[in-house]
C-alpha cells in the first residue's frame, strides 16, 4: 500500500511545493494562491492529470501576460484559484471555462 | 538538573530514526498505520517532528493521504511552520528519507530512546528528592521507585496493572450496572434484555449471547454451499445496515459485482437468481433500487481480496479501525487464505490465523467474525484447535428432511430448515441448537417461527 510517487517525483514535488510555501511566507502570493497553486501541483503529480497540465502549456504559449488580453488572463487566474481541483464536478467545469477563454486568447494570437 | 549535564543530548535522542519514521509515513499507508500505532507524539524528542507527526496522524484519520503538500496545507491552516526553518526540516525527511522499509525497526529505536529519556527522569527526579531532603521511611521510597521503573521496563504505555482496589471498583461498577439495567429492563422494556454488544441478527441468539461484544472472536462453521456469506452478510444487513455501526467485510472468494448483486437480492428480497439475469419487472426494479438505496446510508465496508494473508487483514482492520471506527470485521473465509509459512501443516496455519484475529479483536476493541469450512459431518476442517481461541462458536447444520419429519421439538416451528448451534460460548450456555429458516434463493435468514398453538 505504497502512495504511489516515485522518490524522483517525489524530490520534484518536494522543491515544487516548498518553493510555492516560500513565496507564501514572503508574501508574493496570497494564501488562496498558495492553496491553488499546491493542488494543482498535487493534481499533476500525484493524480497525473494530464488535462490540466496540457491547458496550462496551452495557455502559457497563448499569450498569456500580453496586454489586451489582461481580462481574459484575469478570469483564468480567478477560475484557478477558486476551483476545488480534488472535487470532480468543480474540477471538470473548471477546465471546461478555462478551456473555452485559452481557445479565446488563441484565437486572439492567431 | 544535576544529572542532566552528564547524559549526552545524543544518548537520549536519536533524531535520524525519527525522521525516518516520518518519512515512511509520508511514503507508505503500512508504515502509516505501524507508526500511527505504535508511537505516540512524546515519543518523538525533537518538537517539529512532534508537530509532524500529530500533523500525518491527523490527515490520515481525516482519510487525507497525507503527502508533502497537504502536510504544508494543514500547516497553513493551523498557522504552523512559520520560519522558513521549519519547512527546511520538513523538505530534508521528505527528500532524504523515503525509504519504508524496515519501518518497525526504526520505529523501535524511536520508542526505545523515548524509554531510555523517561528513566533518565526518573532517575533525576529521585536524586533530586535524596538532594533536597531527609528521607524518613525508605521502604515507602523504594517501593515507589520500584513502581515507577516497572512502568518504564516491563509495561507498555497503554498496560494497566489492575490493583485489589481498582478490580473490586470495575466489579462493583459492572454490577451495578447490570442491577440498573435489569430494573430498567423490568420497567421500561417488557423484559427484553438490551444487548451488551452488536445485535447478531437472530432474537434467540440475541438473548444467549447478549450480542456479539467488544474483543469477541467469532467463528462460524458451515460446510460448503450452506450459508458462510449468507450468515455474514445477515450480520453485516443487521448492523451495518439497519443498525448504522460501521463494519468492515473481507471476502477472499467473491468480486465486487457478486457482492454487490448477493446485497440486491436481500434489500429487495426478490430471488437472486432473477437479479442474475436481470429478469424483473419494473416494480421489482424498483425495490431493488430502494435496496440499494439503504446500502448507499449503511455502514458496510467491503474489501474483495482474493490474495488475503493474516498480515493484511491486521493492516487494514487498523486502518479501517483508524478512519472509520468499525465495530466488527468479518472474515470471509478463512480457509481461502494465503498462507505465507509453507513448513506448517495446515491445521497449524489456521490455528495461527485464528490466534491473530482474536488478538485483532482485543487490540482493536473490536468484535471479529471468522467463517471456516466444516466437514460433511460437521467437524471443523483444518484446525480443531480453533475453537479453543474463539469466544463463541457457531455452526450451521441443515436439517434433514427424517428430523424435520420425527423431531416433535421441530415441529413447533414453521418452515425451520438449518440449525444455528451454539457449540461454544464462553461467555454463557453452548449446546443450544437454534431453528432458523435460511432461504437460499434470496440468500436470506431469521429466526424460525414458532407455530402458534
Amino acid at each position: 500500500m505504497t502512495w504511489g510517487l516515485t522518490n524522483r517525483r517525489k524530490q520534484i514535488q518536494a522543491e515544487l511545493a516548498t518553493l510555492i510555501y516560500e513565496c507564501h511566507t514572503q508574501g508574493r502570493l496570497s494564501p488562496e494562491e498558495m492553496m491553488c497553486l499546491l493542488d494543482i501541483l498535487a493534481a499533476l503529480l500525484d493524480q497525473g492529470d494530464t488535462e490540466l497540465a496540457n491547458l496550462l502549456r496551452r495557455w502559457a504559449s497563448s499569450g498569456m501576460g500580453e496586454k489586451d488580453a489582461l481580462d481574459i488572463n484575469e478570469i483564468i487566474r480567478v477560475t484557478l484559484v477558486n476551483t476545488d481541483w480534488k472535487d470532480a464536478f468543480a474540477r471538470a467545469k473548471g477546465l471546461e471555462l478555462i478551456r473555452d477563454l485559452v481557445s479565446e486568447l488563441e484565437k486572439e494570437k492567431g | 538538573m544535576a544529572v542532566r549535564r552528564f547524559v549526552p543530548e545524543e544518548r537520549l535522542s536519536d533524531l535520524e530514526s525519527e525522521r525516518r519514521v516520518i518519512s515512511a509515513m509520508l511514503h507508505s499507508e503500512e508504515a502509516c498505520i505501524e507508526a500511527y500505532d505504535s508511537l505516540k507524539m512524546q515519543d518523538f524528542y525533537h518538537p517539529k517532528h512532534q508537530v509532524v507527526f500529530e500533523l500525518v496522524c491527523s490527515l490520515y484519520e481525516q482519510e487525507i493521504r497525507p503527502t508533502y503538500v497537504e502536510l504544508l496545507k494543514e500547516a497553513h491552516k493551523l498557522n504552523l511552520f512559520r520560519d522558513p526553518r521549519d519547512i527546511e526540516e520538513l523538505k530534508y525527511i521528505v527528500e532524504h528519507f523515503i525509504d519504508d522499509e524496515n519501518v518497525r525497526y526504526w520505529i523501535k529505536r524511536v520508542r526505545d530512546k523515548s524509554r531510555l529519556r523517561k528513566f533518565e527522569a526518573f532517575l533525576r527526579h529521585y536524586y533530586q528528592v535524596l538532594i533536597e531532603r531527609e528521607v524518613d521511611d525508605v521502604e515507602q521510597l523504594l517501593m515507589e521507585a520500584e513502581g515507577d521503573l516497572t512502568n518504564i521496563t516491563a509495561l507498555e504505555v497503554d498496560d494497566k496493572v489492575d490493583t485489589p482496589y481498582d478490580l473490586a471498583s470495575l466489579g462493583y461498577q459492572e454490577v451495578e450496572r447490570r442491577f440498573l439495567r435489569y430494573k430498567e429492563i423490568q420497567e421500561k422494556h417488557r423484559g427484553v434484555i438490551p444487548l451488551d454488544g452488536l445485535t447478531t441478527g437472530f432474537d434467540t441468539l440475541n438473548h444467549i449471547t447478549l450480542g456479539y461484544k467488544p474483543g469477541d472472536l467469532i467463528i462460524v462453521g458451515a460446510q460448503t454451499g450452506h450459508g458462510k456469506t449468507a450468515f455474514a452478510l445477515h450480520t453485516a444487513l443487521a448492523v451495518a445496515v439497519r443498525q448504522h455501526h460501521n463494519i468492515l467485510y473481507l471476502n477472499t472468494e467473491m468480486s465486487r459485482v457478486q457482492i454487490a448483486l448477493r446485497w440486491g437480492s436481500i434489500l429487495s428480497n426478490i430471488e437472486q437468481d432473477l437479479i442474475r439475469r436481470g429478469d424483473l419487472t419494473e416494480s421489482q426494479l424498483s425495490r431493488v433500487l430502494q435496496g440499494y438505496s439503504l446500502l448507499r446510508e449503511s455502514g458496510f465496508y467491503s474489501y474483495p481480496c482474493p490474495n488475503l494473508t493474516p498480515e493484511k487483514t491486521i493492516s487494514i482492520a487498523r486502518k479501517f479501525k483508524v478512519q472509520h471506527d468499525i465495530r466488527l470485521m468479518i472474515l470471509d473465509y478463512v480457509g481461502r487464505m494465503d498462507k505465507i509459512t509453507n513448513n506448517l501443516a495446515e491445521w497449524q496455519v489456521l490455528e495461527q490465523i485464528v490466534k491473530a484475529q482474536k488478538m485483532l479483536a482485543q487490540n482493536l476493541n473490536i468484535a471479529v467474525m471468522c467463517l471456516v469450512q466444516l466437514n460433511e459431518d460437521g467437524t471443523l476442517q483444518g484446525a480443531r484447535r480453533m475453537k479453543n481461541e474463539c469466544d463463541l462458536m457457531l455452526k450451521l447444520l441443515p436439517i434433514s428432511r427424517e428430523e424435520m419429519e420425527e423431531n416433535e421439538e421441530l415441529k413447533k416451528y414453521k418452515r425451520a430448515n438449518y440449525y444455528l448451534y451454539i457449540d461454544k460460548n464462553r461467555d454463557g450456555i453452548g449446546g443450544v441448537y437454534i431453528p432458523i429458516y435460511f432461504d437460499k434463493a434470496r440468500q436470506t435468514m431469521h429466526d424460525a417461527e414458532r407455530v402458534s398453538l
